[in-house]
């Protein structure tokens, strides 16, 4: 066993970057340990203890970076002490005052710098963002607002301004959108095409534009709007602006709204909206059966169903309103040149054999609330716990969980789970170890922004959870929201799930079918799909 | 008024380094650390995601974007900023009353359902549970080697706490056969009885503490972390120190023997950050989520989901210090319950 200290001095980094970088030198083969320390005396003595015995051990200063490495040969230990160089570099130069040249310090200063850019993407702190946002409108710039915790007045001020000014706000809390096929936020690399999108919603956004794509069709332009947009007080202000914006666009031939949970009264403006802009539009209210549509716009009752209707619009083969006001499971596959997108769902179901509690376990906050509507129409019922889940000494409650990980009390002071999966495969370990757990449901978000590599962390946390469980089986349906041009990879990850066994479905909405159906412990699965579909 | 007004910051800021020269030392990703010229307060800037900590002030990180040796200079309730380049200049104002961060005279009675079993029942983060002796340790190497040591000390330190007043600084090794996780059988809890009501597992750290050691010495500048998880810890108990002192739940003259031993800290034992943290401690000021969770563990110990809440919006904030704060507050807590916990 090779053992070797690396002393860095006066070298101080934060205790995230430190964890981090503890955390690749011990992924790293043939390396037994690796402990990232502050040289103080107890350490010192630690290190002493632990049988690590270079002198210059003692010449290090609380203030210095003390790293203390276990490998197996000495080329591990060479290598290892190359990544560590490599790491501290790079974290030098992301945060040293080093550059070359000065980033713009105001916002002025950078429009000043590119007069050209004719929008500002904010995502400074909720507390500052409406100031940065107002700045940018009274420059003549559409924002995107990535930010959240902006209060709602700000943000009703802002749209009015906005529109007023013929600018469009994106946002606040504006996780994607897709501009002239530039991402925004978390987007995937998408076909362009003729399809425009609207939404509330970030994840929905993400899945219908990875459906579109997947079904040959392509994004003109995709316009977040912000999650509150729909709200009474705000009134739809940039949904209406976005839809008009899309009508305008030559480049779009239908457009495509979701949102989650709008009000009745604002939703009913925005049909209005939606009937007058002169092109068809599939409207996807989350986790809501579908409205009855008129005119030139059409309810869908699922996120699939939306993007089906949408491609199948923009290449002329059937108008959205031209399918019946019924589901589109209840079609038969190719009728209207509609195939139905939930075909075979029961089948894959029938394939695994899951019971007990089902806990779904998502990064993407709509995708979260759809499956859970999705089983309360599959006649389940379904917790959406408001506080961390209490896993010990088992999974909290009785009934199946849909968990969005997203949620504010998981990520505080920590990146989105679709940047960090440590929360989300923690409760991977914990929900999938308890006995009494049968399914769990998954989402994976791929694109620009999320987690470069996810299936490994996932497919590791699956395998242990069911080392933990002996012969008892545990059932894990995932879907993957990504395109072949994603840079993850796509079929990798698929490749990787699977490999864990995991069943991949190619959706969200048909994962959390199959995963209902497969709840329905007991009982002969329907040969239609739950969730109202069947 | 010019410049960008800010509203989160430490309140102790309105009354001491109003005027305050110095530069920036350190950037990171969320916060930067201001260093006075000669002696003075350290100062922190931070990302606004981030929780307050003493003499901290939350900024918009991407309006300001510190960068390591620019000069600052404090004048009143107006912090200038500048590189010394065209366009780098930056005000920033203080407004309002800022953010209280400090323990004061409790008067507030701690609420009903403080108990042992009540705390052990408490879902925690891993790592937090390892230095509380409640399972979890890792397998091997010197990651275990120090957790094992934080645990006994830690135990230690609260039993001492709850027992006595003074805390000595230097504590000897005075151990004379193992004890705690390292020993084969714990010596019973001097207070609580709880050794003689059961045996404790092997290598569980004692989270009631024993009869030895009890010094801080043992916890200072040890472990993991840019601020070493020993100091993290010492800071968790201090916390909860402040908060159960009086009520006859803790002597205030332990409260005080506590902070002393603090006060003793040499500047070279641990990091410059962890010495300003332990010092801001001495006067009862702590970060916003661990004054904030000791609060709710006094006031509501019953409200199992609030309390876990707290404790996880606690474990999340910083890289590892949020769970070893954590691990001190609660050990500290546990203490004191089991205090209440023996018939009189």
């Amino acid at each position: 066993m090779i053992e070797r200290v690396v002393i860095h001095a006066g070298s101080y980094h934060d205790s995230a970057r430190l964890m981090r970088l503890a955390r690749e030198l011990n992924d790293l083969e043939d390396v037994d340990e690796a402990v990232v320390l502050m040289g103080t005396g107890m350490n010192r003595k630690l290190l002493a203890e632990a049988g690590f015995s270079d002198p210059v051990i003692e010449s290090a200063s609380p203030m210095d970076l003390v790293v203390a490495l276990r490998a197996g040969t000495e080329q591990a230990a060479d290598a290892a002490e190359a990544q560590l160089e490599r790491l501290l570099r790079a974290a030098t130069r992301g945060i040293s005052a080093g550059d070359d040249r000065a980033p713009a310090a105001s916002l002025e200063q950078a429009v000043e710098e590119h007069p050209e850019a004719n929008l500002v993407s904010v995502a400074v702190p909720g507390a500052y963002a409406a100031y940065v946002a107002r700045r940018a409108l009274e420059l003549g710039k559409h924002v995107f607002l990535f930010s959240d915790n902006v209060p709602v007045e700000d943000e009703i001020a802002l749209k009015q301004s906005a529109d007023e000014r013929g600018l469009v706000v994106m946002g606040p809390d504006c996780g994607t959108s897709i501009l002239g096929g530039v991402g925004l936020g978390f987007a995937n690399r998408v076909r362009r095409g003729a399809i425009g999108l609207v939404g509330a919603s970030g994840t929905g956004i993400q899945e219908i534009s990875c459906l579109v794509h997947a079904m040959g069709g392509g994004v003109s332009h995709a316009i977040g709007t912000g999650s509150r947009d729909l709200a009474a007080r705000v009134g739809g202000i940039m949904t209406a602006r976005g839809i008009r914006q899309l009508a305008d666009d030559p480049d779009t031939a239908v457009i495509v709204l979701v949102a989650k949970h709008p009000d009745q009264d604002v939703a009913a403006r925005t049909e209005q909206v939606a009937a007058g802009c002169g092109k068809p539009v599939v409207i996807r209210y989350l986790g809501e059966p579908p409205a009855a549509g008129t005119g030139s716009v059409h309810y869908a009752a699922s996120l699939d169903e939306a993007a089906r209707r949408a491609v199948d619009a923009a290449a002329g083969n059937a108008a959205p309103w031209q399918m019946p006001p019924a589901t589109v499971t209840q079609a038969k596959a190719g009728e209207a040149g509609h195939p139905d997108p939930f075909s075979g769902v029961a089948d894959d179901a029938r394939s695994l054999a899951g019971t007990g509690r089902l806990v779904g376990l998502f990064g993407g906050g709509s995708l979260a609330a759809e499956a859970a509507q999705v089983l309360r129409q599959a006649g389940h019922e379904v917790d959406t716990p408001d506080h961390p889940l209490r896993t010990e000494p088992g999974v909290e409650g009785e009934g199946h969980l849909v968990i969005d990980t997203g949620d504010d009390f998981y990520t505080v002071g920590k990146p989105h789970p679709m940047v960090d999966q440590a929360v989300r495969c923690g409760l991977i370990r914990k929900a999938g170890r308890d006995p009494a757990v049968g399914i769990l449901l998954l989402d994976v978000v791929l694109g620009d922004g999320a987690h470069p590599d996810p299936a490994p962390e996932l497919a590791a946390a699956v395998d242990a959870a069911r080392a933990e469980r002996g012969d008892k089986p545990l059932v894990v349906i995932a879907s993957v929201c990504g395109t072949d041009r994603d840079p993850q990879d796509l079929e990798r990850q698929k490749r990787l799930l699977s490999a864990a066994g995991i069943h991949v479905q190619p959706s969200s909405g048909r994962a959390a079918r199959v995963a209902a159906l497969c709840a329905t412990a007991g009982t002969t699965a329907p040969s239609g799909a739950p969730g109202g579909m069947a | 008024m010019t410049g960008i007004v800010v509203h989160r910051f430490d309140r102790y800021l309105l009354g001491h380094a109003r005027r305050w020269r110095g530069c920036i030392g350190q950037v990171h990703r969320h916060s930067a650390v201001l260093r006075p010229e000669g002696e003075g307060l350290l100062l922190v800037l931070l990302h606004p995601d981030r929780e307050l900590v003493p003499c901290g002030i939350g900024v918009p990180w991407g309006l300001i974007r510190p960068r390591a040796g620019e000069r600052v200079i404090r004048d009143g309730r107006q912090f200038q900023l500048e590189t010394g380049g065209p366009g780098r200049r930056r005000m920033l104002n203080l407004a309002g009353e800022g953010v209280s961060l400090s323990f004061k005279e409790q008067s507030v009675r701690t609420g009903p359902g403080l108990s042992v079993e009540g705390l052990r029942a408490l879902s925690l983060p891993v790592r937090t549970r390892a230095l509380l002796g409640l399972g979890g340790l890792p397998a091997g190497g010197l990651e275990r080697r120090w957790m094992r040591k934080a645990g006994r000390a830690l135990g230690n330190l609260v039993a001492r706490l709850c027992r006595t007043g003074r805390v000595p600084r230097t504590e000897r090794k005075r151990r004379s056969g193992p004890s705690g996780p390292e020993g084969p059988t714990s010596r019973p809890h001097a207070a609580t009885g709880e050794g003689r009501r059961r045996a404790r597992p092997r290598h569980a750290v004692d989270l009631y503490g024993n009869a030895g050691g009890g010094g801080i010495e043992d916890l200072v500048g040890l472990g993991t972390g840019s601020t070493p998880a020993g100091d993290d810890i010492l800071l968790g108990v201090a916390a909860a120190a402040w908060r159960f002192a009086g009520e006859d739940r803790l002597r205030r003259e332990a409260l005080e023997g506590y902070l002393d031993a603090l006060g003793g800290i040499p500047a070279g034992a641990t990091t410059e950050t962890s010495l300003e943290m332990l010092r801001h401690a001495r006067r009862g000021a702590f970060p916003e989520p661990l004054l904030r969770f000791v609060a709710t563990l006094a006031e509501h110990p019953g409200d199992a989901r609030r309390v876990e809440r707290e404790a996880a919006l606690l474990a999340r904030s910083g890289g590892q210090s949020g769970c070893d704060m954590l691990a001190g507050a609660m050990a500290m807590a546990c203490a004191v319950a089991a205090r209440l916990e023996v018939p009189a």
